[in-house]
């Protein structure tokens, strides 16, 4: 014993040394795991003297853990002995002065010990439990107490709460409150078996515990001086015991009035209000919910508080909330067969609205925000009611006008807002959490709330909705134009008619709703055709419409807000909000300039001075580059030529690379999170440049004045700096981030250029090739692309630097096409050499690009890559266990893009590297770490992809064995995809902007299709001449018949394994996809010792069954004899089966199904085949 | 440290085993990003100091163990904590699914003391544990944050919103670089000056000849 107060000691101070620390904490451990260390510290706890509370702290945690985890190690007799010892401590304990002398934290952990003993105990072995608690607090608990007519209420209560012990009774609310926690609180997990105990207890206890807890617990209320700490803990009791006890033992003519008649005190009250959304929230019956609430009465009760301190206000804006959420649903569920009730329950909510109106403009957010869902479910309501027919009443139709009214005003910034440096506007990004201690978080979140209340009142009352918002947002722009803005919120408006930012902020906000809900279906439409049938609208797509149509059409509503916002001159506005959602406005509506092109310099100008890319404050400024570049972007380029020397006359000055990011982030590894800082923003403004020097209506001498201007300075920063000596670099290591910043912002000026297009040549390879390039262009990327390859090679060591070469060359590859081949090997080269863990899977995706953009161009590049980047691979994968969840993480990216670039390479066309004299001899390497992926059944996506690999190896090997389908889309499962000579399906996404570089890396575009297999070779045929594959060899025979082997002893069990493993979820959607491979994988085996198999890969007949069925005979028949003749299907249904234990008469129906249904029917056959064999075990 | 003038504060930090609380405060002490994951023992104490608008302030930051074999004390060490901080890993929901245990247990021992839940690792692009689920701070008025200790993303959050509460001052800012920028890395924007020196010397020289087939 002393032991442990000795170890308890030194585990907390603070002088003991490590090693000290760890001994006792093994130490306390050893007393936790023997079987009788509980006793000693029961002992220790009730000894006297007392020792140490920190001592006895320890000691009840370990009479707590052997009750909750080790109970089956303990015998009734030992139960009861501490149930004795703890019983009789605290009878002595806590009912006297004494209880005030223990820590609270030491009374918070003994009640909760004695929840757990009760848990343990009860009705079994401690049935008195509730009357021996219950006694000591000498307070009625066995009838409520009841006053005569004419007692003497003081003389009566004074006999009656003679033997109120204060102590106990403190302590039993505690106890109560911890055996609510324990046992019923929905917050707190519990499991299958606590859950089972729990209901038993419950049962127990309905049958005489609650009855009396009510009484008892009336019984503190009716005596109000018996202390406010009592009656609240009594009142929080009810609010959790009342979800699962008979409600009639609160809400009834006696009780209530008890519990109401704290509403009007001081500081209890808010414990009643919470009490009472308790009891309105219990579930029961719809029509018994309606009397309750009828019962209660509260929209009377209510309305007579003083809500004179917030706290209070949000309390009881909540508990309308919850009443108008329940009066909802009586609405619905009466409305079916009790339209009685429904009628009842509108009325009841349609007296509540005026006051969740009230708290809805109530100051204050988290009042306000309290009621928003009782609104929001109110307006669900109307627009069922409408829905079904019937019209809006005049009393609902003023409720919608009012709550629109409310809404607005509510979408207002503060007064005093200012938005820090760093802020982030705009986004509520979904991903992360927003800070609740944020004004501006807050702000945003409660407008994408309004925003629904907008939305329903648009769709249920369209007209008033319309001129309400439109006319608000006029007059605003309007008055600006008049009156100008209110410039600073120190000076007062010199014209109280000039516009506050906040009104010029609320009326862009409003322009961007009104555009948004014009815009739901079939995007922004700024614009009617002229002279034709008025109902017919032009999208943007509408291009043909030639510019003079254009300027002529008239615009839509939407298009005149946008056009007047663009005059009005908001902005002009100073504040940064104002000018932020201006521009972003401005993006969106960008298409009403190809209409009023007039309007262009209106926008332009603002945009390239102080109110845009160069204004004061930093965040907004950053952020309205991003808004040029998709201007300009969005823009038609002709229409934008005419300024482009303004335009890069006004960017050239942001253009400067700094280095803002400490070399230290980057060896952190922290740059995939943070980004480069300036550096991500400007590379809008590079590619804007881009954009601007495409056009080929600049003159040649002010173009090449523009483009020295922005390419030299970063072709000098390179060249100045990989000019010095290796050593330096060392010294220095910002130079190093100054070279890559220098490359990522060449990268982004080439985004700025069209992509290469596809063209053939008389050798039937694709080329790229593009004609857009002015002579001057093609010289500066030329120079780009040299420079990127030295700046590699002498660098190649630092992991950032092979980051922005590969990110560079990706966009270079893009525009050069054909050009950049040359750089291929020499790139590749020195990026795969010394490539970390974190960036493989970056290289694979780019790998992955390259291969599908120049195909057999590229083939023997590929195929001298094969194997190192597979040893990387692998040597990662099997680098023993994960440390944590980072890398975790970072090893499933891996294992994805791996086998993504696999697809890809066979998308590529390019599968016969796999089969070269250098690479087939490690095929079953290869496949080794694929069916690794394969049977991991924790990761369903990888197995997924791992399958499909699987499926078109054996297609693209075993079935169309001269390669005269394209792999890309080849499955035996794709229920009418476009046959193989089709467009591939790109699975590349065109780019979008986002911040960080390593995301926002340029990818290829894919424009090209296969050609046509006119005679002339296929792409694959051309790609394995590229790499001296030969079908018809015998090198390659045996490779095929190699692979046969190995598909027959190590796939095919596996396609019965996997989905058979206890831990495969059948009904998963992503495990139904590894399923559809898996099938696929069957078929093409099957269809490998099919003689005609080839024919089944032509289009119509890839999802149809193995063997053709004429249905002229008996399908079992023609079966039977087909099967034989097919010595892989007669494999699987004379060996292979009957090898994993099926009969022979399953054998026989699962090769039947293999060999004659579609693939349709087989996925449904073969789950049912798996589930059953699954069952029979 | 032991300051006796400066406003001192226990802070209680818990949270299941891997879900960074050693790496979160190992920011402040080093600024470096602990790759590695080591369970700690029982619990170990660091002083952690900030400078706000009312002055120097110190939370001494008992990080426990989140694994229960090397818990120790357990909630022994909560006693006369004063704020805490619960931690779980966006990226897994079990760490979250505890996290009313570990509140349970904390206010327990600490009645009415602020506390902060805080989801680490939101720099995972596979994050689990989403936004909209995030809600057990909302049912006992906690604070939440998300934070990255790899990333500091939001790193001195959950420490200010504790020194307000504890301060009585809603106001109260933090000044001075805090935390992150130890003595050591305090150099390093002295290095940074020098990098740039350095950076505008180099650029100032001459092309090399051999550079001509640039």
């Amino acid at each position: 014993m002393d032991q442990i107060e000795e170890a308890v000691r030194c585990a907390l101070d603070p002088n003991s040394t490590p090693a000290i620390r760890e001994k006792a904490t093994e130490f306390f451990n050893q007393i936790k795991d023997s079987a009788d260390g509980w006793r000693s510290c029961l002992a220790l706890f009730v000894r006297n003297p007392p020792s140490s509370p920190e001592t006895r702290l320890f000691c009840l945690q370990v009479i707590e853990n052997v009750m909750e985890k080790n109970t089956e190690n303990l015998t009734d007799s030992d139960i009861l002995s501490i149930k004795q010892e703890l019983f009789q401590y605290v009878s002595l304990q806590c009912t006297s002065e004494k209880y005030k002398s223990h820590p609270q934290f030491l009374i918070n952990k003994l009640s909760h010990c004695i929840s757990l003993l009760f848990l343990n105990t009860f009705p079994t072995k401690w049935p008195s439990f509730f009357h021996e608690i219950l006694g000591l607090t000498g307070i009625p608990y066995r009838n409520t107490i009841e006053i005569p007519p004419n007692a003497n209420r003081n003389n009566l209560f004074k006999e009656k709460y003679s033997t109120t012990n204060p102590y106990f009774s403190d302590f039993t609310m505690k106890i109560l409150m911890s055996i609510d926690e324990e046992m019923v609180n929905p917050v707190v997990p519990r499991d299958k078996a606590q859950n089972q105990r729990n209901t038993l207890v419950k049962d127990a206890m309905r049958e005489e515990g609650v009855i009396l807890l009510a009484q008892w617990w009336y019984n503190v209320l009716l005596f109000e001086e018996i202390g406010e700490s009592l009656v609240e803990q009594a009142l929080s009791l009810i609010s959790v015991y009342i979800s699962w006890i008979d409600i009639k033992l609160v809400v009834n003519e006696k009780f209530i009035p008890i519990v109401f008649s704290y509403l009007y005190h001081n500081t209890l009250c808010t414990a009643v209000v919470k009490c009472l959304s308790s009891i309105v929230r219990k579930g029961m019956p719809f029509i018994e919910k309606l009397s309750l609430i009828e019962f209660l009465n509260l929209g009377g009760v209510l309305s007579q508080i003083k809500l004179n301190d917030i706290e209070l206000a949000e309390e009881v804006a909540k508990l309308v909330n919850v009443i108008g959420i329940e009066l909802k649903s009586i609405w619905v569920e009466g409305s079916a067969n009790s339209p009685q009730e429904s009628i009842k329950a509108y009325k009841l909510l349609e007296n509540l609205l005026p006051m969740a109106l009230g708290f809805l403009s109530n100051e204050s957010m988290s009042v306000s925000s309290s009621v928003f869902t009782m609104i929001s479910e109110t307006l669900t309501l109307l627009k069922k009611q409408q829905k079904s027919g019937v019209q809006l009443s005049p009393q609902q139709t003023l409720f919608l006008g009012e709550l629109l009214q409310v809404s607005v005003k509510k979408l207002q910034y503060n007064q005093d807002f200012e938005l820090g440096e760093n802020s982030k506007l705009g986004c509520i990004n979904t991903e992360l959490a927003y800070d609740d201690d944020d004004e501006e978080a807050i702000l945003l979140n409660t407008r994408h709330q309004l925003r629904q209340f907008l939305d329903a009142i648009l769709s249920l009352v369209p007209n008033e909705y319309e001129s309400y918002i439109l006319s608000a947002i006029k007059e605003t722009y309007t008055r600006i134009q008049q009156y100008g803005l209110v410039q600073s919120s120190e000076k007062a408006a010199t014209n109280e008619n000039q516009v506050t930012w906040i009104q010029a902020e609320l009326a862009i906000h409003l322009t961007q709703v009104y555009i948004e809900q014009c815009s739901s279906r079939g995007g922004i439409i700024v614009a009617k055709q002229i002279d034709s049938d008025p109902n017919v609208k032009v999208s943007r797509n509408a291009i043909q419409m030639s510019a003079e149509n254009k300027s002529q059409a008239t615009l839509t509503k939407v298009g005149e807000v946008g056009l007047l916002m663009v005059a009005s001159g908001v902005v002009n506005s100073r504040n940064p909000i104002v000018s932020y959602f201006f521009f972003e406005t401005v993006v969106r509506i960008s298409q009403l300039f190809e209409y009023r092109p007039e309007a262009i310099p209106m926008v332009l100008g603002p945009f390239l001075d102080t109110r845009g890319i160069h204004h004061k404050h930093k965040y907004v400024r950053t952020r309205i580059w991003y808004f040029l570049y998709r201007f300009i972007k969005l823009s038609s380029l002709d229409h934008i030529s005419p300024y482009a020397i303004e335009i890069i006359r006004g960017i050239v000055p942001l253009l400067p690379i700094e280095v803002s990011v400490p070399m230290s982030a980057i060896q952190a590894g922290s740059i995939n999170t943070n980004g480069y800082g300036l550096l991500d923003s400007q590379l809008y403004l590079f590619e804007t440049c881009g954009i601007v020097l495409s056009s080929n209506k600049i003159p040649d001498s002010e173009k090449m004045t523009c483009i020295s201007q922005v390419l030299e300075p970063l072709f000098t920063g390179v060249q100045s700096l990989i000019a010095q000596p290796i050593s330096k670099f060392i010294s220095q290591p910002i130079a190093l981030l100054q070279i890559h910043h220098c490359l990522v912002a060449i990268g982004g000026v080439a985004q700025g250029f069209p992509d290469a297009k596809s063209t053939q040549d008389t050798s039937n390879i694709p080329k790229q090739v593009n004609p857009h390039l002015s002579p001057m262009i093609l010289d500066a990327l030329t120079k780009a692309a040299d420079l990127s390859i030295i700046v590699l090679e002498a660098l190649n060591n630092y992991s950032f630097i092979r980051e922005a070469v590969r990110f560079t060359f990706t966009r270079l590859l893009s525009v050069l096409g054909q050009g950049a081949l040359v750089y291929l090997p020499r790139l590749i080269g020195s990026l795969v050499s010394l490539s970390e863990v974190e960036e493989l899977s970056d290289l694979l995706v780019f790998m992955g690009l390259i291969m599908y953009k120049f195909k057999p161009s590229i083939a023997q590049i590929v195929s001298d890559l094969l194997l190192p980047v597979i040893e990387k691979v692998y040597s990662v994968l099997n680098s023993g266990p994960v440390g944590g969840t980072d890398e975790a993480v970072l090893l499933n990216g891996l294992k994805r893009a791996y086998l993504t670039w696999f697809g890809v390479i066979f998308n590529a066309d390019l599968d016969s590297i796999f089969l070269t004299p250098a690479n087939s001899p490690h095929l079953s390497t290869i496949f080794q770490t694929i069916l690794m992926l394969a049977v991991d059944n924790n990761n369903p996506q990888n197995q997924k992809l791992a399958f499909a690999f699987i499926h078109r190896a054996i297609i693209g090997w075993l079935v169309d064995t001269h390669a005269q389908h394209s792999l890309g889309s080849a499955s035996l499962m794709s229920m009418g995809n476009p046959g193989p000579q089709n467009k591939p399906q790109a699975g590349i996404k065109t780019r979008e902007g986002v911040n960080t570089i390593s995301s926002r890396e340029p990818k290829l575009q894919v424009n090209q299709t296969i050609l046509p297999n006119n005679g002339n070779k296929t792409i694959r045929q051309l790609a394995a001449d590229c790499v001296g594959v030969n079908y018809d060899s015998p090198e390659i025979m045996q490779i095929r018949s190699n692979f046969m082997t190995f598909v027959q002893q190590s796939i095919l069990p596996i396609c019965f394994q996997v989905p058979a493993s206890a831990q495969f979820n059948m009904s998963d959607a992503q495990s139904s996809q590894t399923i559809t491979e898996i099938c696929g994988v069957l078929r093409g085996i099957g269809l490998s010792g099919q003689k005609d198999a080839i024919n089944i890969l032509s289009k119509k007949l890839r999802s149809g069954p193995i063997v053709q069925i004429s249905p002229k005979e008996d399908t079992d028949i023609q079966l039977e004899k087909a099967i034989p003749q097919n010595a892989v299907l007669n494999y699987i249904m004379t060996e292979f089966l009957p090898g994993i234990g099926c009969n022979p008469n399953s054998s026989m129906r699962f090769t039947k199904a293999l060999a004659g249904l579609d693939c349709r029917q087989f996925k449904r056959f073969f789950q049912e085949f798996i589930s059953q064999a699954n069952g029979t075990r | 440290m032991a300051d006796a003038n400066v406003p001192t504060f226990k802070l209680v930090l818990v949270g299941d085993g891997g879900t960074g609380k050693t790496t979160f405060v190992k920011r402040h002490l080093s600024g470096e990003f602990e790759k590695k994951y080591i369970a700690t023992v029982g619990v170990e104490v660091h002083p952690l100091e900030f400078f706000t608008s009312g002055g120097r302030i110190i939370f001494n930051t008992w990080d426990t163990a989140g694994q229960e074999k090397f818990g120790g004390l357990r909630d022994g060490y909560y006693i006369q904590g004063q704020c805490g901080i619960i931690m779980f890993d966006v990226t897994s929901r079990i760490t979250y699914k505890n996290v009313p245990n570990w509140h349970r247990d904390l206010v327990r021992v600490c009645e009415n003391i602020p506390i902060v839940l805080c989801g680490n690792k939101v720099d995972i692009k596979e994050r689990k544990v989403k936004a909209k689920s995030i809600t057990f701070h909302r049912k006992k008025n906690l604070q939440y944050y998300d934070i990255s200790a790899k990333s500091n993303y939001n790193f001195e959050k959950p420490f200010l919103w504790l020194a307000r509460k504890l301060s009585g001052n809603p106001n109260l800012e933090f000044v001075a670089p805090p935390a992150l920028q130890p003595p050591e890395v305090e150099i390093d924007a002295g290095l940074m000056q020098q990098y740039s020196n350095e950076l505008a010397a180099a650029a100032a020289q001459p092309l090399p000849e051999e550079d001509d087939d640039l």
